[in-house]
């Protein structure tokens, strides 16, 4: 008796799981699956407006083929963004840098976590496009980037003199002088990582202190494990960020080619971008999880 | 003898913890001067004389100061009427999308049904695919449905409150995501405290969970208000009439080069891009005021909400 009521009960239960997401799901269907299944659709097809609907002409893989033998700046827009992901392990690290030391005690600390996450309300729309196209404002930082190239080439000299090869020593410079980009695309993932910082707890550390253990080994004994699903999530949104943010060369791409009003090629392109992201996400999430503890669940 | 070993340790101790401090002082000003440096661009510039620019002299401190460049911008912008929609539009979105993607994120957390996994994996995959793919598909059924219903959608927010509802606004896939990993992570006798006094599983969400969720909505809330606030794409394919702050200030580059001035005379480039500058302090200004005030517990939120992967 008890146990069917209890059953009947986890069937009530699991009913009221689709009513949670009853809203969601009907958006996802009509919203999103729909139009998903439209636009490969339109991909085959030349699109034309007419009034209050489109007009479909079948022109079967012309779009794709266009895509790769005839539009030359597709393919170098495409690497171009695929490129950009080099900086997630820079992000990454900077932004796991400056969480630590915001996650330690100190005067003003509440307002420094606030300057932060600046860079979010800023640079995520129409501001960015702004400062990019002011002269002046390329004036200012030119000259900071003039004086500290100066500063590079020594610093290059001398990683060639310890005996790095150029390549390397490039990609370093590269990466200094790319500071100014990667704090401002940092704002979300230091959020992230405070609140996993925070998550430790401090029993942990007091075991480890009575144990004897240094701060480096508490670092990747204890803090190091703990984030380490923190880090997943980071990887997760900073490679959507950099693949799917305002700033995307293949966004803009994709943008320009839909105002000019051709909706089969704009369909086609999106959806070869979508399959290749959705495809190198997953490799690196197979990746990482092998070397990736999990602490909670 | 014992004594005075320790207290020379001890003193060196003092000394590293000062000179960590002291080291740590200057790492997170000098990174924060990375990005408070654009902030205070704007700002400077926003009130400065255009002729300065060419100043080599004045580099941050302005020595004319004026308001002319905000009036131009206020008016070219059309702002006061801009920002009403603006603000209504960001927020009533934003609450909708909240309670939403909540409700989907606590329906993934909490309970056990069939395909839950491949539905919570096609939420995440709603942030893998372009916006600009959907759009167009979505924009002629709204079409379609002006059409066959009578009910005006075009140049109306309804797309956009409609999208927002049902889950499919904007990075709504992001939002269920966060809900599901802190609801996942609060405790299960909250509820089940609930149902024994009888509550159905909606009726505990609203009376227990609702309540103790506060931080977590506080972060939704203000990551998407931000989002809702700087979008231009969605807004103009959808309510294009409204004229959001996003567009007019894109478009005040434009408009300001048809224009003239208060003397009959057309801008100048120098103008024309102090005014931008200022235009785009009008843009932040009111989502910077929402954040300056809401930043203290927002902060805190992130520490207290634990998103655990």
């Amino acid at each position: 008796m008890k146990q069917t009521k209890k059953a009947s009960y986890e069937m009530k239960k699991r009913k009221y799981g689709y009513v949670f997401i009853a809203p969601w799901l009907l958006g996802f269907i009509l919203l999103f699956a729909i139009p998903f299944i439209t636009s490969i659709t339109y991909s085959f097809n030349n699109v034309e407006i007419a009034v209050g609907d489109l007009i479909l002409n079948n022109v079967g893989f012309a779009n794709y083929k266009r895509l790769f033998t005839e539009d030359t700046s597709f393919l170098p827009t495409f690497y171009a963004s695929l490129k950009n992901l080099i900086q997630i392990p820079f992000i990454i690290m900077l932004s796991f840098f400056i969480a630590i030391l915001l996650n330690q005690k100190f005067f003003g600390r509440t307002l420094a976590r606030g300057i932060f996450f600046l860079p979010v309300i800023m640079m995520s729309g129409p501001v960015r496009w702004i400062l990019g196209s002011d002269p002046f404002f390329a004036a200012v930082t030119g000259c900071e980037k003039a004086t500290s190239l100066a500063e590079f080439t020594s610093a290059q000299e001398l990683l060639s003199i310890m005996g790095l090869d150029n390549v390397m020593t490039a990609f370093i410079v590269n990466a200094t002088a790319q500071l100014f980009t990667l704090v401002w695309m940092s704002g979300i993932q230091i959020l992230i990582f405070i609140s996993g910082l925070q998550s430790i707890p401090k029993t942990y550390y007091e075991v480890a202190k009575v144990e004897g253990a240094t701060h480096w080994e508490e670092f990747w004994k204890i803090t190091f494990p703990s984030v380490s699903p923190m880090l997943m999530v980071n990887v997760f949104y900073t490679m959507v960020d950099i693949l799917l943010g305002f700033s995307s060369p293949m966004l803009i791409k994709l943008k320009d080619t839909i105002y000019s009003v051709e909706y089969g090629y704009a369909a086609a392109m999106a959806l070869v971008c979508f399959v290749v992201w959705a495809a190198v996400i997953l490799l690196v999430f197979k990746l990482m999880s092998r070397y990736v503890e999990y602490l909670a669940d | 003898m014992n004594n005075g070993k320790m207290s020379k340790s001890s003193r060196l101790k003092r000394l590293k913890s000062i000179a960590w401090s002291i080291c740590r002082a200057f790492l997170l000003i000098g990174l924060a001067y990375i990005v408070l440096y654009t902030i205070v661009y704007i700002i400077v510039v926003s009130v400065r004389a255009p002729e300065e620019m060419m100043n080599p002299a004045v580099v941050w401190i302005t020595r004319t100061f004026t308001l002319d460049n905000i009036k131009y911008a206020i008016e070219f912008m059309e702002y006061w009427v801009s920002l009403g929609r603006t603000a209504l539009v960001s927020v009533v979105c934003t609450l909708l999308q909240c309670i939403s993607c909540a409700f989907a994120g606590y329906g993934f957390a909490r309970f056990k049904f069939k395909g839950r996994n491949v539905l919570f994996a096609c939420a995440i995959m709603t942030l893998l695919v372009p916006t600009q793919i959907t759009m167009l598909p979505q924009f002629i059924n709204y079409v379609r449905a002006e059409n066959a219903t009578g009910i005006i959608m075009i140049d109306t927010p309804i797309p956009l409150m409609a999208n927002a509802v049902m889950g499919m606004g904007l990075r709504s896939g992001l939002f269920i995501y966060l809900f599901r990993q802190f609801f996942k992570n609060m405790p299960k006798e909250l509820e089940e405290a609930a149902y024994i006094d009888g509550c159905s599983p909606m009726a505990a969400f609203f009376r227990v969970i609702f309540g103790n969720a506060r931080s977590i909505f506080l972060v939704v809330f203000v990551l998407s208000i931000v989002w809702y606030w700087n979008d231009y794409y969605t807004v103009s394919m959808f309510y294009s009439s409204a004229h959001p702050l996003s567009i007019t200030l894109q478009n005040l580059h434009s408009v300001l080069n048809m224009s003239r001035n208060a003397e009959g005379l057309p801008f100048t480039a120098t103008e024309n891009a102090v005014i931008m500058k200022s235009g785009a302090l009008l843009f932040l200004l009111p989502i910077l005021l929402l954040y300056s005030v809401l930043q203290k517990r927002f902060t805190q939120s992130i520490t207290d909400s634990a998103i655990v992967g």
